[in-house]
């Protein structure tokens, strides 16, 4: 649930940076969006992932 | 600026998506639910599809926006080219562009891409490196200043006129000077935006380094 917590986080974080860029289109705000924002909800969605492949496993009885 | 993005479809769904990816995960961070099969569903929304939604139009949003003219001058060096441009009075190159409805506020990029095969992507690798020397050079320098050092790298390519002016058109070639310099204009040897011809394409423009024949 913390892995997921922080998935969440770090989700609202990338959104923030891919918001800004569309509200001020200038240079910097759309360069960090196309680079860091978006990093950033990769590792996101990698987490919820990574969390839900344990889950499963887990469900199914097999070691993580 | 908020009837602008709400014009743009592009930009009204990336913030759409942002929005509720957002609400998702403010719920799911409040309410700690458990992790159920319908949480998991939420979770997959707010973390994934609506996220990658928003990057996606967010991506083709932002690099419509790149082309545009307030983009450009979005770093104080270049405002006194976008002033030009916005002059309704200027004659410069820049501004009769400006004016003309196939370009209009995307100016700076019609006349400064390449439109090789590979244009698109040279053309944002140009900007990087115009990011970088800003961010390096120009940021702090006053617009005097950067006005006197500012230059185009290369010389300005005939060939980037000839994608919309081709050369070959009847109204184009009753121009005298243009049926006299054919071949050295389509060699690329006689610049079009030189002084003597079409040129300066801004009020601020320097020679190159590279010097055409018309500039010699």
């Amino acid at each position: 649930m913390t892995a997921l917590r922080a998935s969440a986080v770090l989700t609202l974080i990338g959104l923030a940076l891919m918001a800004w860029s569309i509200l001020v289109p200038t240079p910097l705000p759309v360069m960090l969006a196309m680079t860091i924002g978006q990093a950033i909800g990769t590792l996101a969605f990698a987490i919820y992932g990574y969390v839900v492949v344990r889950d499963v496993r887990r469900a199914r009885g097999t070691p993580p | 600026m908020v009837t602008w993005i709400f014009d743009n479809l592009l930009l009204t769904a990336a913030l759409a998506c942002a929005g509720a990816s957002a609400l998702l995960m403010l719920w799911y961070l409040l309410r700690r639910p458990a992790l159920s099969r319908a949480t998991k569903i939420v979770l997959l929304l707010g973390i994934g599809v609506l996220p990658i939604a928003t990057a996606t139009t967010g991506n083709v949003a932002g690099f419509e926006a790149t082309k545009a003219r307030r983009f450009c001058g979005s770093c104080h060096v270049m405002t006194p080219y976008g002033a030009d441009s916005d002059d309704r009075h200027s004659t410069t190159l820049a501004a009769r562009h400006a004016r003309n409805a196939l370009f209009g506020d995307a100016n700076c990029y019609g006349c400064h891409a390449d439109y090789g095969m590979y244009g698109t992507v040279i053309t944002k690798l140009g900007g990087l490196r115009h990011v970088y020397e800003y961010v390096l050079h120009y940021r702090n320098m006053s617009l005097e200043d950067a006005r006197a050092t500012i230059h185009i790298r290369t010389p300005f390519q005939n060939a980037t006129c000839m994608h919309c002016h081709s050369t070959q058109g009847p109204t184009w070639n009753a121009v005298k000077e243009h049926a006299s310099l054919l071949d050295r204009l389509r060699g690329g040897a006689v610049s079009c935006a030189s002084a003597g011809c079409h040129g300066p394409a801004h009020p601020f423009s320097k020679p190159t380094s590279k010097p055409t024949e018309a500039s010699k």
